[in-house]
């Protein structure tokens, strides 16, 4: 039989129980022990009934007051046992210096990089991006591209020949470039023409730090009625700005490729020294970085290729991706690029 | 070629800022690639003109002496000098003390000190060649001409500016002085000074002593034939020797020099045949002269004393006896000038490009003459050579001309004007020009232009061979004009429509996905060895399928187009191990080259991409240091996974074969069926032949014959929302059942949505030949909440079903 003392002993039992409960989980148990569905407590609220009404109504106050004190305690103490396991959480447990696990860490070849960087823009431009044959055949490479073979032209690409001569189709070579493949894409497509064409290109010729017997390009085409030099102009203008930063400006200046006509040199300021610094080891003072060589479709080219060259006009331009992503990396040897270090891999 | 200023001059005024003309020149016509400054150290106050007033000896050293020389300074100054050739009166260089020059000695930059040899002071030099920094010459001092102004600063006197420029192969007539001064004339605005032409003429005409026949006009279109007499060979005067050395060609005597000469200032090649010699082999008559193809058998002693064998189409210049000289690319040595030559037929004509170029490239005789040939040069140009070279023979070696040089000009070819709508040059040019600026701008460059409703008709000048059509005459305006006017718009046209590039892009998602699972991609040379390939192709292979050989290489490391990745991508690992690097994980996505197995299939050899992966070296700990444990299959395997799936890809791994992996450790790649790669650890003795000495795991993908299996849309499937009840079944199975075989088999349940393998056990507890497998299997239904009593069930079936089909027996 319970009564009001008792209820006040239990409040002070519980309550001493209450504080000594020291995680979640010891005060999980308290709470059913004490208040829950069969806890001591609410078997005290339920044994009321059985009172007689003048106890009943004190000795309820008094359980009603002792339940509501528990329970205010009880999310206090759940309050401070928050508290202190955040306290102890931000202690200072972690050292945050030391590493993270490490994840394998992949990554594509910087040339690869730099490659999709020039595709990105142009194919924002509305060209799409095709590939050719690495192993060409004379003709395309050269005959068909207005370079024959008494011509002193050919000497501008030394060359990498097959015995191979499969019968009629002419000699077997290495493209020294991936201007055939404005000819192949002409033979099967009308215009308009918007294409870039990335790929391995080959030349016979020694190495040294700015000269590569393999090398990739990209050859850029437009070919549609209206397009002008001021059209070339700007398409690698913009190309280059993308790959060298939005204040840059362009050079042109006159040159020759017998595929075009007229033919230009197109050259970048200086990104590392605005064009400012006569000592500066990228531009060497001279304030221009070539970057590629361009200039309008050579009539005879659209010609042979079925189109009407008095309606049509087009440009075409070719630039190296190692001499490109040399300047942008600050890579001073080509070399580097096909060695395949991972130590100089792993750092792009 | 090379453009000494000074020589320019003459013709042309040159801009004192050599580096911004240099640009202009650059910028419009032809690249400047180099710039050098003759004299360019020699300070004028120090370095001048001295004229030797005594040459006494040294009163303690025989060989030396003491010259007095005045330099235009208030008084002469005594130094001492060494040189054999000093005399009284001589012009010379003079440097004072402190005057930059090279040592004589050590050839190296140096300034002049004052010295005192043998108790003598001397605070001054007399210079040597060497000393001026203009020549190896160090053998005696150099000396000026007698009218050389004394005291005049050196630099003014004999220094020069000296341009290498690199012309473009179409520009024919830039390959001259006078050529570039036309240029420089159109850029700068400047007046041409052309040089003088006329001469004397003397007795009976040239065709009394000469006949000229051009078999094929096609191959020869003008042939001019100058007789000389008279001619005293000898030495060149200084002026003449001095402009051949600044454009790099050597003095030899005043009748090759003039031909040289005139090759260089008009670019006309020459050649001097002996009229003598060639009157000796016609029995005393007039030679008679014809411009032929070589027939089989003949043959010539040319000028650099190599018996020739002619190929029949090589073009020669023949007399009644036979060959006579290579036109246009050599001489020969019989009829060749010398000392004793008084009289010569002087040659100035017209070769096609063409065959010159084959024989000067098939003789591998390249010359000054044979390029300029070869570009394709003005039969207008033979007239202007033929009368300016015969002018200098007169003045520098005495000639007399016979009146009326013979001239063989079967077909003069009339000029085709070009027509060119103001349409069309704007359209190439993106240039908006003023009808009166396209007129002024190609009438300085030299043609004549006349205005029609719509533009122009041009008529170019006959020294610009390279423009024949109306895109030549844009570019002769636009460049002119600067290509900074150009404005700078983008394409406005339709976009043309999108074609898809399936294996391009598959290629690219691969990369991506193989990256993106931690390996690093490389890339290697298309070109090998064969001794490289035998490494990892097996002879048959390679007999069968020979790869494609090159034909002329630069070294043997360049031989074989490569018909696999394998060999590049163990030789990176092999570089990396030798650099040290603990864990080397790389991949190449590249092309393979596969000569036709039938010529049906046309003429180009078969270029598939492939994709390849090795992996070598230790796993890393915690800390991202090497651990213990080894790089292996299943660390392949792994990344071979994340990539396939990453493509949507769902692949079997069999066991399979492969002449360069292991037995026993290597698995097929098999996609809808059929196989698409390879992965396994290289055998031993493969990558022994590379020097590696720890395991490799290899793998290769034919993209080709992954690409029908990716599929281009990927279908969601919905999400499973009722819960699941997870179980594990624990099975003892022989060691030849596949793992994999096992949890397809579970996964194969309808009510099974995950079944994974989780342990794996051989040991104590299991009899020998078998071994223990845990599977983690997730049981749940598309539509309704499974409860736990029908997954037990399920489970029950699925152990009896393997203890049937497999023989494995729950635990």
């Amino acid at each position: 039989m319970s009564s009001v003392e008792e209820v006040e002993a239990a409040l002070a039992e519980e309550r001493a129980a209450l504080a000594g409960a020291g995680d979640e989980r010891a005060l999980e148990e308290w709470r059913t022990r004490v208040l829950g569905r069969s806890g001591r407590l609410t078997a005290i609220l339920r044994s009321l009934g059985e009172r007689p009404p003048e106890l009943r109504r004190e000795l309820g106050r008094a359980a009603n007051q002792a339940k509501a004190a528990l329970e205010r305690d009880l999310a206090e103490r759940q309050r401070e046992l928050a508290e202190r396991e955040l306290a102890a959480l931000s202690a200072g447990s972690l050292d945050v210096t030391l590493p993270g696990r490490p994840r394998p860490r992949g990554g594509l070849h910087p040339i690869t990089q730099t490659l999709r960087e020039i595709l990105a823009v142009f194919s924002e431009m509305g060209f799409a991006s095709v590939e050719g044959p690495e192993v060409e055949l004379d003709r395309y490479n050269f005959d068909r591209l207005r370079i024959p073979e008494d011509h002193p032209a050919r000497d501008m690409w030394d060359t990498f020949w097959f015995d191979e001569e499969p019968s009629g189709a002419g000699r077997l070579l290495l493209r020294t470039h991936t201007s055939p493949m404005q000819i192949r894409y002409m033979e099967r497509h009308e215009p308009p023409i918007r294409i870039v064409v990335p790929g391995r290109c080959y030349r016979y010729e020694a190495t040294d730090a700015t000269h590569e017997w393999m090398m990739q390009q990209v050859e850029v085409l437009a070919v549609d009625e209206g397009i002008s030099m001021a059209d070339l102009k700007g398409t690698l203008w913009e190309c280059a700005r993308r790959l060298f930063g939005s204040g840059r400006q362009v050079l042109l200046r006159n040159s020759y490729f017998p595929f075009v006509e007229p033919g230009v040199e197109l050259a970048v300021d200086c990104f590392a020294c605005d064009g400012t610094d006569p000592a500066c080891t990228v531009c060497r003072g001279s304030r221009w970085l070539e970057i590629m060589g361009a200039g309008m479709v050579h009539p005879e080219i659209l010609e042979a290729s079925g189109y009407d060259s008095g309606r049509y006009t087009g440009f075409a331009a070719g630039m190296g991706v190692e001499r490109i992503a040399m300047l942008r990396y600050g890579v001073e040897d080509i070399r580097h690029f096909y060695q395949n270090d991972l130590r100089f891999l792993s750092q792009f | 070629m090379l453009v000494s200023l000074k020589w320019l001059r003459e013709y042309v005024d040159v801009p004192e800022d050599v580096e911004a003309f240099s640009r202009r020149l650059t910028m419009a016509s032809a690249e400047v690639e180099g710039l050098l400054r003759v004299g360019g150290d020699w300070d004028p106050e120090l370095v001048r003109v001295g004229r030797v007033l005594a040459v006494e000896p040294h009163p303690r050293a025989d060989r030396l002496r003491l010259a007095t020389v005045d330099d235009g300074a208030v008084a002469p100054l005594r130094v001492i000098c060494g040189a054999p050739n000093l005399e009284v009166g001589q012009r010379v260089a003079f440097a004072r003390e402190g005057a930059r020059i090279v040592d004589g000695r050590t050839g190296e930059a140096a300034v002049l000190a004052r010295a005192t040899i043998r108790g003598v002071e001397s605070a001054g030099m007399v210079l040597s060649e060497r000393e001026l920094g203009l020549s190896e010459e160090h053998e005696g001092i150099l000396v000026l001409p007698r009218d050389a102004p004394v005291g005049e600063p050196l630099t003014g006197y004999l220094g020069d500016v000296v341009l290498d420029v690199h012309v473009w192969p179409n520009r024919a007539d830039l390959m001259s002085m006078v050529g570039i001064a036309r240029e420089v004339a159109a850029l700068e605005g400047g007046e041409l000074r052309l040089p003088p032409e006329g001469h004397g003429e003397a007795g009976e005409p040239a065709s009394e002593a000469v006949s000229i026949r051009i078999a094929d006009p096609e191959l020869c279109s003008r042939y001019i034939g100058a007789v000389i007499e008279g001619i005293e060979v000898g030495p060149s005067p200084r002026w003449m020797q001095e402009r051949l050395l600044a454009a790099g060609m050597r003095p030899i005597s005043n009748v090759v020099d003039v031909t040289n000469y005139v090759l260089m200032e008009l670019g006309q090649p020459l050649h001097a045949f002996d009229l003598d010699r060639l009157e000796q082999r016609a029995g005393g008559s007039a030679p008679r002269i014809e411009v032929r193809a070589a027939r089989r058998g003949e043959r010539l002693l040319t000028l650099d004393g190599e018996h020739r064998e002619l190929a029949p189409g090589m073009l020669v210049i023949a007399d009644q006896a036979g060959p006579v000289a290579l036109a246009g690319v050599m001489g020969g040595a019989e009829t060749e000038v010398t000392e004793s030559t008084t009289r010569i037929l002087l040659e100035a004509a017209r070769f096609q490009p063409s065959s010159i170029r084959t024989t000067s490239v098939g003789l591998g005789l390249r010359s000054e003459s044979s390029t300029r040939f070869e570009r394709g040069l003005s039969p207008d140009l033979c007239g202007a050579g033929a009368a300016r070279a015969t002018r200098l023979l007169e003045e520098v070696a005495g000639g007399s001309p016979r009146p009326g040089a013979v001239d063989a000009y079967p077909q003069p070819p009339g000029r085709a004007p070009i027509e060119v709508s103001r349409q069309r040059l704007e359209t190439v040019t993106g240039l908006v020009l003023g009808e009166g600026e396209v007129e002024q701008l190609l009438a300085s460059l030299g043609f004549e232009v006349l205005r029609r409703d719509a533009g122009f008709v041009v008529l170019p000048p006959w020294w610009r061979t390279d423009v024949a059509i109306a895109e030549d005459v844009a570019e002769e305006v636009v460049r002119l004009a600067g290509y900074d006017r150009l404005p700078a718009t983008t394409i406005r046209g339709r976009v043309p429509p999108h074609e898809p590039q399936p294996l391009v892009e598959l290629r690219e998602r691969m990369r991506d996905a193989l990256a993106a699972a931690g390996l690093r991609e490389g890339i290697s040379y298309s070109l090998t060895t064969r001794e490289v390939l035998e490494r990892v192709l097996p002879e048959e292979e390679l007999q069968r399928r020979a790869p494609l050989r090159l034909a002329n290489t630069l070294s043997a490391e360049r031989e074989l187009m490569r018909p696999t990745l394998r060999h590049a991508l163990l030789e990176v690992v092999a570089r990396n191990l030798r650099a040290g690097l603990p864990e080397i994980a790389i991949f190449e996505a590249a092309r393979v080259y596969l000569a036709r197995e039938r010529a049906s299939d046309g003429p180009l050899p078969d270029e598939r991409e492939q994709v390849a992966g090795a992996l070598s070296g230790a796993a890393r700990d915690r800390w991202g240091m090497p651990a213990e444990r080894s790089l292996d299959f299943f660390d392949a395997k792994g990344v071979l996974e994340a990539a396939l799936a990453e493509l949507g890809v769902e692949c079997r791994y069999e066991p399979g074969e492969d002449a360069v992996l292991l037995a026993g450790r290597t698995a097929r790649l098999e996609v809808g069926g059929s196989p698409v790669g390879v992965v396994g650890e290289v055998h031993p003795r493969v990558r022994g032949a590379f020097d590696i000495e720890q395991p490799v795991i290899l793998f290769e993908i034919d993209l080709g014959r992954l690409l029908p299996h990716v599929s281009g849309r990927r279908l969601a499937r919905p999400v499973l929302r009722f819960p699941a009840v997870e179980q594990d079944l624990a099975v003892i199975a022989p060691l030849s059942v596949p793992a994999e075989s096992l949890r397809a088999a579970i996964a194969r349940s309808p009510l099974v949505s995950e079944a994974r393998i989780f342990d794996l056990y051989t040991g104590e507890q299991v009899p020998p030949g078998m071994r223990s497998l845990a599977f983690s299997i997730r049981y749940q239904a598309p539509d309704r909440t499974l409860t736990g009593e029908e997954a037990r069930l399920e489970q029950e079936r699925i152990a009896g079903l393997l203890a049937e089909e497999f023989g494995a027996r729950q635990r």
